[in-house]
């Protein structure tokens, strides 16, 4: 049964928010590639979006929860749609942070890893897009999800290689001064850290699950 | 809107009082941190030890309650109703005496250096992170006493939080825009401007478990 079957506003303010998290992953893309490629306005202009996301999901989730609990809704879950919603924050706000980051720091980005950067965000995003997925599946179907967590999983290990290999790559580059060296290592961790999140709520999905297979 | 119910302690004065010794000392830290930027900024390096190792009491202390007050709270059975969030409020503010620590050691530690256009931008930052926190334990002794007043304490936590997190940007703008400083020592600036912004945020974190107790209580 269907988590929220009795609650239609609030299933639709919790598809909003998941829309807020998918819409947060593709402009963290144009914006890492924007800023690679040199082009500046449009960089900002990703940069601008996202905050505003990151500002409406904060505004949205408080929302949902404030609903959850005046209303007395769906009392026997809403301690974990509280922590699943909190945790799918975290995923929206580090995909500002990161863009943030490149917007402060200005980091100079060698071409020979564009590629790179690229890839482990391509990679990142896709573990985010898997566990909104999952999400979705596990509101209308809470036993399930196993199929697309899965997939979450997959992702999220590959953006580990990726951001392994980017590491490595980066430390064997003698023309660059360990400074540099750190800066590049602190922008892979911070991409690869959004698969990190995406897989934090994947784990939580997963114990849900066996909670109402019980 | 439905009647407020009674307070949390009402059943239970001994943990009010050892709640409350517990939050003198998060805001007691907070002060500790505060005056050990200026002591750092000021280049009073004993002092900025002296309050490192302030702060490095609290902390210790702090766990010590925290692990008192949950083995009290559950083998006395007291409060049963409200103590699942009465313990993850403790850990919540534990969350902050640790940051606070741990910024302070670093400061001891790492000695970053420091150049004089960014000390006001430092102070003030910490400052407003210091205020912060002080906001949310008030918020917090509130909600033990008197809960339908909490609320407005915490969208005070939220402006400032915020206002923390745009000073902070301010300031890593400033520093990586700064000529003659080495990508070194913006990193590590930068590492020190985050640390501190972090205070703010583990403030905002408490005060989001206590905008959800709050509404429980409510309802």
């Amino acid at each position: 049964m269907s988590i929220l079957s009795r609650t239609k506003s609030l299933e639709n303010r919790c598809e909003e928010f998941l829309d807020i998290t998918n819409e947060s992953t593709q402009i963290l893309l144009q914006g890492v590639e924007t800023y690679l490629s040199g082009k500046t306005p449009e960089f900002e202009e990703n940069l601008n979006k996202i905050v505003l996301l990151e500002s409406r999901g904060d505004a949205l989730r408080r929302d949902i929860e404030n609903q959850l609990y005046t209303e007395t809704l769906i009392p026997e879950s809403r301690g974990d749609m509280l922590a699943l919603l909190e945790n799918i924050d975290n995923i929206i706000n580090q995909a500002k942070q990161i863009l943030m980051e490149f917007s402060v720091e200005i980091p100079h980005v060698p071409e020979q890893f564009h590629a790179d950067y690229i890839k482990l965000s391509q990679h990142s995003a896709k573990a985010v897009d898997e566990v909104v997925i999952s999400t979705r599946a596990f509101l209308v179907d809470p036993l399930n999800v196993r199929h697309s967590l899965n997939k979450v999983y997959f992702w999220e290990h590959e953006a580990d290689r990726q951001s392994e290999s980017l590491k490595r790559k980066v430390f064997r580059t003698p023309e660059l001064e360990l400074s540099e060296k750190f800066h590049l290592r602190y922008f892979a961790l911070h991409i690869e850290l959004m698969a990190d999140k995406a897989e934090d709520v994947a784990d939580r999905l997963a114990i849900y699950t066996i909670k109402r297979s019980i | 809107m439905k009647v407020k119910i009674a307070t949390v302690f009402e059943s239970d004065p001994k943990i009010e009082k050892k709640c409350n010794e517990f939050f003198d000392m998060v805001g007691q830290s907070a002060l500790v941190c505060l005056r050990g930027v200026q002591s750092y900024i000021e280049k009073n390096l004993s002092a900025l030890d002296e309050y490192a190792e302030q702060a490095r009491i609290f902390e210790e202390r702090a766990d010590e309650f925290r692990r008192d007050a949950e083995s009290y709270l559950y083998s006395e059975t007291l409060i049963p109703e409200s103590r699942g969030d009465v313990l993850a409020l403790l850990e919540n503010a534990d969350n902050i005496i640790d940051q606070i620590r741990k910024m302070m050691l670093a400061f001891s530690i790492e000695k970053p250096e420091i150049p004089a256009i960014f000390h006001a931008d430092f102070l003030e930052l910490t400052a407003k992170c210091v205020e912060s926190v002080d906001e949310v334990i008030l918020a917090t002794r509130m909600f033990f006493t008197n809960p339908s007043k909490v609320k407005e304490v915490l969208s005070i936590v939220y402006a400032l939080e915020k206002e923390a997190d745009k000073q902070a940007e301010a300031l890593k703008r400033k520093v990586y825009r700064s000529d003659g400083i080495a990508l070194s020592n913006r990193i590590h600036l930068r590492y020190f401007t985050t640390n501190i912004d972090l205070i703010a945020d583990r403030a905002e974190d408490l005060a989001d478990r206590l905008g959800i107790y709050v509404i429980k209580r409510m309802y």
